[in-house]
């Protein structure tokens, strides 16, 4: 037989597959006057660690995350995918409205998501806008939350000069945006970070829906500023912890240092050989930084 | 830079992304330019030093020796790194440039690998 004793009839070698213990579920959101189908993958137990991702992409950035026993043992990990992303459905009349994330749409979700799961106030991780959104949840509903992890978080995008004509790129007919948008955020991912990481954080750019990404820097780059807001989070009660890649320079590590030293109590570390997607481009890496922070939360709360 | 030119005609990534792709590209360092022209993904070295209809990457020798840096520091990573802190700018057609940016990025790390070996060679 071809192939040998090893092989399959059909030629296939055999292998030993891996079954993650992470299991995917869908959700019913009633959002505005939409009711909008939710994915979210879980895993684990202990306190809920709810895990935002950038825009653009999906919650497969935590995909090590989520698979982490040392994570999982003590944390119920929960990945949603946004609506319009990942495979979360969009809106019905998709076709009809042009999509643009603004805080309260965005704020909105990730409340309507906890209210829904029944999440007994979690430690909520973000990234980019989702490090971003941690701190508006902070801000404005910390009675709702234990603590927050800013990764890449920033008080705003850099864009004084910000119109939709900034990003018109990544959704126009004569631009493909899934590769534009892969090209561009490879300038955002560290030269250490390991290849099959860095392609497979570019896939889930590659694939994203039409004018979803652009919309959700709608909140990145203008309605989600929060340079003119004090930042008056109490840390005894809800812990602030920022995380910031060496190699972003979307949302340097300067600024998130800037946001620790106007928050009394906030944790900073700036993360080497690190870019913009922590968790994804070098998870491995990653880890190393985000078990202490989850070591520091436990031991408070205990 | 005929090495080059084969190198780049010989890359699969190069390939499938410039399938229909046709322009134009100078990369000037300093007071280097070089210019490639670009026929449905078939890459030509350019005798000029201004790109017709397409485009110039424009940094100083300091930038893109950064990027051609071994590990390359922060800003100087990529070409888009540098072209987002503004390291590096675009002359001309900014759209023809966006319009296949995986290509772009990826003609600039070729160039840069070309570099990288042509600067070894004469350090021996």
């Amino acid at each position: 037989m071809a192939g040998g004793p090893n092989r399959s009839p059909a030629g296939a070698q055999q292998m030993k597959a891996i079954v993650d213990k992470v299991i995917g579920r869908y959700v019913q959101l009633e959002l505005n006057e939409d009711t909008v189908r939710i994915y979210y993958e879980e895993s684990g137990e202990g306190t809920p660690l709810l895990c935002l991702h950038t825009a653009g992409a999906d919650g497969r950035q935590y995909r090590e995350v989520i698979r982490n026993e040392s994570v999982t043992s003590r944390f119920r990990v929960i990945v949603p995918d946004m609506p319009w992303h990942g495979k979360s459905s969009p809106p019905t009349g998709w076709q009809d409205r042009e999509y643009e994330l603004s805080t309260d749409s965005y704020l909105q979700y990730i409340l309507a998501f906890m209210q829904a799961l029944d999440l007994d106030s979690p430690l909520v991780m973000g990234c980019s806008i989702g490090g971003r959104v941690v701190l508006h949840l902070a801000l404005q509903h910390a009675e709702r939350i234990s603590g927050i992890i800013g990764l890449q978080s920033g008080l705003d995008a850099g864009a004084d000069d910000y119109h939709p004509k900034t990003y018109s790129h990544f959704h126009r007919h004569d631009v493909h945006a899934g590769y534009s948008a892969a090209g561009w955020m490879a300038a955002l991912i560290a030269p250490q970070s390991p290849d099959d990481h860095r392609w497979e954080t570019l896939w889930h750019y590659a694939s994203g829906g039409p004018g979803v990404f652009k919309g959700d820097l709608h909140y990145y780059g203008l309605d989600g500023d929060l340079r003119n807001q004090a930042l008056n989070i109490d840390t005894r009660k809800c812990p602030v912890y920022l995380l910031s890649g060496e190699y972003d320079w979307s949302a340097p590590a300067s600024g998130a240092e800037e946001i620790a030293q106007r928050i009394p109590g906030a944790y900073f570390k700036k993360m080497e050989a690190m870019g913009h997607f922590p968790m994804s481009e070098n998870p491995e890496k990653f880890l190393e930084y985000l078990l202490p922070v989850l070591e520091d939360y436990c031991s408070r709360k205990n | 830079m005929n090495t080059l030119i084969e190198r780049l005609n010989a890359d699969d990534m190069l390939s499938r992304h410039g399938a229909y792709y046709t322009t134009q590209i100078a990369i000037v360092s300093g007071d280097d330019t070089t210019c490639f022209d670009i026929k449905e993904g078939k890459i030509s070295r350019l005798d000029s030093e201004s790109p017709d209809g397409g485009f110039s990457l424009i940094g100083s020798r300091d930038a893109w020796d950064r990027y051609c840096a071994d590990v390359p520091p922060p800003e100087f990573n990529e070409l888009g790194a540098m072209l987002g802190t503004g390291h590096v700018t675009v002359k001309g057609e900014m759209s023809v440039m966006q319009s296949n940016f995986m290509f772009v990025r990826r003609l600039v790390e070729l160039w840069r690998e070309d570099r990288i070996e042509v600067q070894r060679g004469h350090n021996k």
